[in-house]
C-alpha cells in the first residue's frame, strides 16, 4: 500500500499505460485467465477460492504488485461539494467525508477494455443487471459488433491503443470495473482525489490536482489545442500528489453517483433520462472553469459520448490492497 | 430644403451609404434610416475601404444561431486551428461576450429581439495561417433573430434587411435542429425549405442554372443524435429529404456539417411570476464539436 502512496514515476511497462494489442491464446486455468484478462481486482478480492491452486502464491502476488503499480491511494479526506448551478464562494454546499481508497492512476484505455469486449462480456448477461438486458443491443460499435461506439468491427484503432476507452455508457463502465473485481468511484471520492483536501491543520485544497493555477500545459482541454483524446499516461507533469494521471481533461470520468444539483431555487435539476456525475472535464472542454476539481456536471446514464471515460477503484480495506 | 438642413439632412451634409441597403444616410445617424443596419458597422467598413463579405447566419427560432455564432466568434478570436481573427469595433465582442458569459452561468443566452437595430453585429477581418500571401477576408456576420427570418419567409419584405442582407450574402450558413428532425418531427425540415426557396427565388437564377451562392447546412444538437457526426449527409438525406432534394437540384455548392455546442442538457421547473409551470433548459457543460467546420468550408468558397 505504501508502495502505491506518493508515486510519481512513471508507469511500469506493462502498466495500464501501455495497452498490448496482440491476441492472446484463451487461457481456460480461471485464475490464469484472470490474469490473463488483466482482472487483477477479482484475483486479490477473491484470491481466496483458488488457494488450492499450485501457482496461486505467485500470481496472487504478481496480481498484487501490479495493483500496486496501477493504483495510488488517496486517503482519507473531505469534499465540500455545490449543490447548486452556480458555483460561487458561498453558495450551498454538503459536506462529505471520504475513506481512504486506490484509484486506478489511469483511466481504462482502449487496449485494456478490449480484453473485456474480447472475453466475451457483452454476451454475458449474467454480469450486467437485469433492467439494462433490454439495452444491451445497443451497445453496439460502429459496424453493429458488441463494444464502445466509436470502435468498428469490435476492434479499436489500434493508434489509440493507449487512449482511453470513450463511446461507453455508465453502465458499461461499471460493468467493466465490477467484472475486473473493481467499482467506479463516487462523486465525492473522485472530488477527493483531484483536490487533494487531507485532514491536516492546513486545510489544504487544490482547485487542480498540481495545484490552484491553470496551466493547460498540464492537461488536455480545448485550450491545450490538441483537439482529441492523449495516451492515458501523457500530460504527467499535471499529475496529483499521489501519481494519478489526467484527472483534469482529457475525457470526462464516469462516477458512480448520481447527479443532484439543484437550481438556484433549490429545486432539484432533472434529465432525459437519469443522470450520473461525471467529473473533470475532457478535450474539448471549452470553459477552463468547467475543468476543475469542484466543477459538478452530468451526462444521462447510458450516453456513450466521444469525450466520456472512466477509472477504476479498489476499496483500501480490500484483502492485498 | 430648410426643413431637411433643420434635420442636418442638407445636400452639403456628408451622406455615407448603407453596406446592406445602400440607402444614404447622415454620419451622424445611429441606424440606417431604411433598414436600420447599425452605423457604426456601416462607418467602419468605410473606413476599412476593403471589400467585405456578408456570411448570413440562418435558421427558425431556437436552433442556436445566437450560440453558434458566439463561439464561432469566440473560437476565430482564440485562434482555434490556426485562424487569425481580428474584431473591428468593440459591438462586434459584444455578442461573443454575451454567449460566453450566459453559458459559464450555465444558462442560455437572451432570445434575439425581432428588430434589427438590437440584434448583435460582427465585423471581424479574419484569415486562415500566416504568411504575406494569407487571404484576409472582411466578413460581416449579423445575428438574425428567427422570428424575423419567419416573417420575411412568411411575407417578404416585412424585413427588407433580410432580404438586402441575404441578396448581398457571400455564403450562408443554414443551421436546422438536428435533435427535433431526429425525432420525426418534420418542423425543421418545413423551415429549412422554406428558406432555401426563398433563397432560390431571391437570387433569380434562370431555371437552368443553379444558385452558386455557398450554404453551410449545419445540423445544430447533434450531441443528440450522434450519427450526425458518422455522417451528416445521410443524416439530412434520411430525416431532411424535402431539403436534400431542393439542394440537390437548384444549389450548386451545399455541404453538410454536424456541430454540437452543449455537452449535457439538464432542466430545470418551477412556476413563474403568474404561477404558471415553466421548463427551463439548462446547459450543464460545454462541449464544442463541429463549429469551425462550417466556416473554414465556407470561406473556401467564398
Amino acid at each position: 500500500m505504501l508502495k502505491a502512496f506518493w508515486r510519481n514515476d512513471s508507469l511500469s511497462p506493462d502498466g495500464g499505460g501501455r495497452a498490448s494489442t496482440a491476441s492472446a491464446v484463451k487461457e481456460t486455468d480461471p485464475l490464469r485467465s484472470y490474469m490473463q484478462l488483466e482482472r487483477y481486482g477479482l484475483v486479490v478480492t477473491k484470491g481466496d477460492q483458488f488457494r488450492g491452486h499450485p501457482d496461486f502464491q505467485t500470481l496472487f502476488q504478481k496480481a498484487l504488485d501490479i495493483i500496486d503499480d496501477r493504483f495510488a491511494l488517496v486517503p482519507e479526506g473531505f469534499v465540500s461539494m455545490p449543490t447548486t448551478l452556480m458555483d460561487v464562494p458561498g453558495c450551498p454546499e454538503v459536506d462529505l467525508e471520504t475513506e481512504p481508497f486506490l484509484l486506478s492512476r489511469t483511466c481504462v484505455t482502449n487496449a485494456q477494455y478490449q480484453k473485456f469486449v474480447d472475453a466475451g462480456a457483452y454476451e454475458d448477461l449474467e454480469l450486467w443487471s437485469e433492467e439494462l438486458w433490454p439495452h444491451l443491443i445497443s451497445f453496439h460499435d460502429q459496424t453493429g459488433k458488441p463494444g464502445p461506439r466509436f470502435w468498428r468491427g469490435g476492434k479499436h484503432d489500434r493508434a489509440k491503443a493507449d487512449h482511453p476507452v470513450v463511446g461507453i455508457c455508465c453502465a458499461e463502465a461499471e460493468t467493466y470495473a465490477r467484472w475486473a473485481g473493481f467499482r467506479l468511484p463516487t462523486e465525492a471520492e473522485w472530488q477527493m482525489a483531484a483536490s487533494w483536501r487531507i485532514r491536516s491543520s492546513a486545510h489544504v485544497f487544490r482547485r487542480y490536482p498540481w495545484g490552484d493555477a491553470l496551466d493547460t500545459r498540464r492537461c488536455n482541454i480545448w485550450a491545450t489545442g490538441l483537439g482529441t483524446t492523449s495516451p492515458v499516461t501523457s500530460f504527467s507533469d499535471g499529475a496529483a500528489p499521489n501519481g494519478v494521471l489526467q484527472l483534469i481533461g482529457n475525457v470526462w470520468e464516469w462516477t458512480s453517483s448520481d447527479l443532484d444539483l439543484t437550481d438556484d431555487n433549490g429545486v432539484p435539476l432533472i434529465g432525459d433520462m437519469l443522470m450520473k456525475a461525471i467529473r473533470g472535464g475532457a478535450f474539448d472542454t471549452y470553459f477552463a472553469c468547467q475543468a476543475t476539481s469542484t466543477f459538478r456536471t452530468g451526462l444521462a446514464c447510458l450516453s456513450r459520448t466521444h469525450n466520456v471515460g472512466f477509472r477504476c477503484v479498489l476499496d483500501a480495506g480490500q484483502p492485498g490492497a | 430644403m430648410a426643413m431637411m438642413s433643420a434635420f442636418g439632412m442638407g445636400n452639403d451634409e456628408p451622406q455615407i451609404p448603407c453596406l446592406i441597403c445602400e440607402s444614404p444616410n447622415g454620419t451622424d445617424a445611429a441606424v440606417c434610416s431604411e433598414c436600420a443596419a447599425p452605423m457604426s458597422l456601416v462607418m467602419d467598413t468605410a473606413a476599412q475601404g476593403r471589400q467585405h463579405q456578408i456570411i448570413s447566419v440562418l435558421g427558425e427560432s431556437n436552433v442556436g444561431k445566437t450560440v453558434y455564432l458566439g463561439f464561432l466568434l469566440d473560437m476565430l478570436s482564440q485562434r482555434a486551428k490556426g485562424f487569425e481573427a481580428i474584431p473591428k469595433g468593440a459591438y462586434s465582442v459584444d455578442l461573443q461576450q454575451s454567449v460566453v458569459a450566459s453559458m459559464t452561468g450555465r444558462a442560455f443566452p437572451p432570445k434575439t429581439a425581432m428588430e434589427p437595430d438590437r440584434w448583435h453585429w460582427a465585423y471581424y477581418q479574419a484569415r486562415k495561417g500566416e504568411g504575406r500571401k494569407t487571404k484576409w477576408y472582411d466578413l460581416v456576420m449579423p445575428d438574425m433573430a428567427g422570428e424575423s427570418l419567419a416573417a420575411e419567409i412568411a411575407s417578404p419584405s416585412t424585413f427588407r434587411i433580410i432580404r438586402s442582407l441575404l441578396q448581398k450574402s457571400s455564403g450562408a450558413m443554414l443551421l436546422v435542429d438536428a435533435a427535433l428532425a431526429a425525432n420525426g418531427a418534420s418542423r425543421p425540415d418545413f423551415f429549412a425549405l422554406k428558406m432555401m426557396s426563398y433563397i432560390d427565388a431571391l437570387i433569380q437564377t434562370k431555371r437552368e442554372q443553379r444558385v452558386r451562392t455557398p450554404i453551410a447546412v449545419v445540423l445544430c444538437k447533434s450531441d443528440h443524435c450522434p450519427e450526425c457526426f458518422d455522417d451528416s449527409r445521410k443524416f439530412v438525406q434520411a430525416n431532411l429529404n424535402r431539403l436534400w432534394n431542393l439542394c440537390e437540384s437548384r444549389f450548386e455548392t451545399v455541404e453538410y456539417f454536424a456541430c454540437s455546442a452543449v455537452g449535457s442538457l439538464a432542466y430545470a421547473t418551477g412556476k413563474d411570476e403568474d404561477g404558471g409551470d415553466y421548463v427551463r433548459p439548462v446547459p450543464l457543460h460545454t462541449s464544442l464539436q463541429g463549429v469551425l467546420e462550417p466556416f473554414e468550408w465556407l470561406i473556401s468558397k467564398i
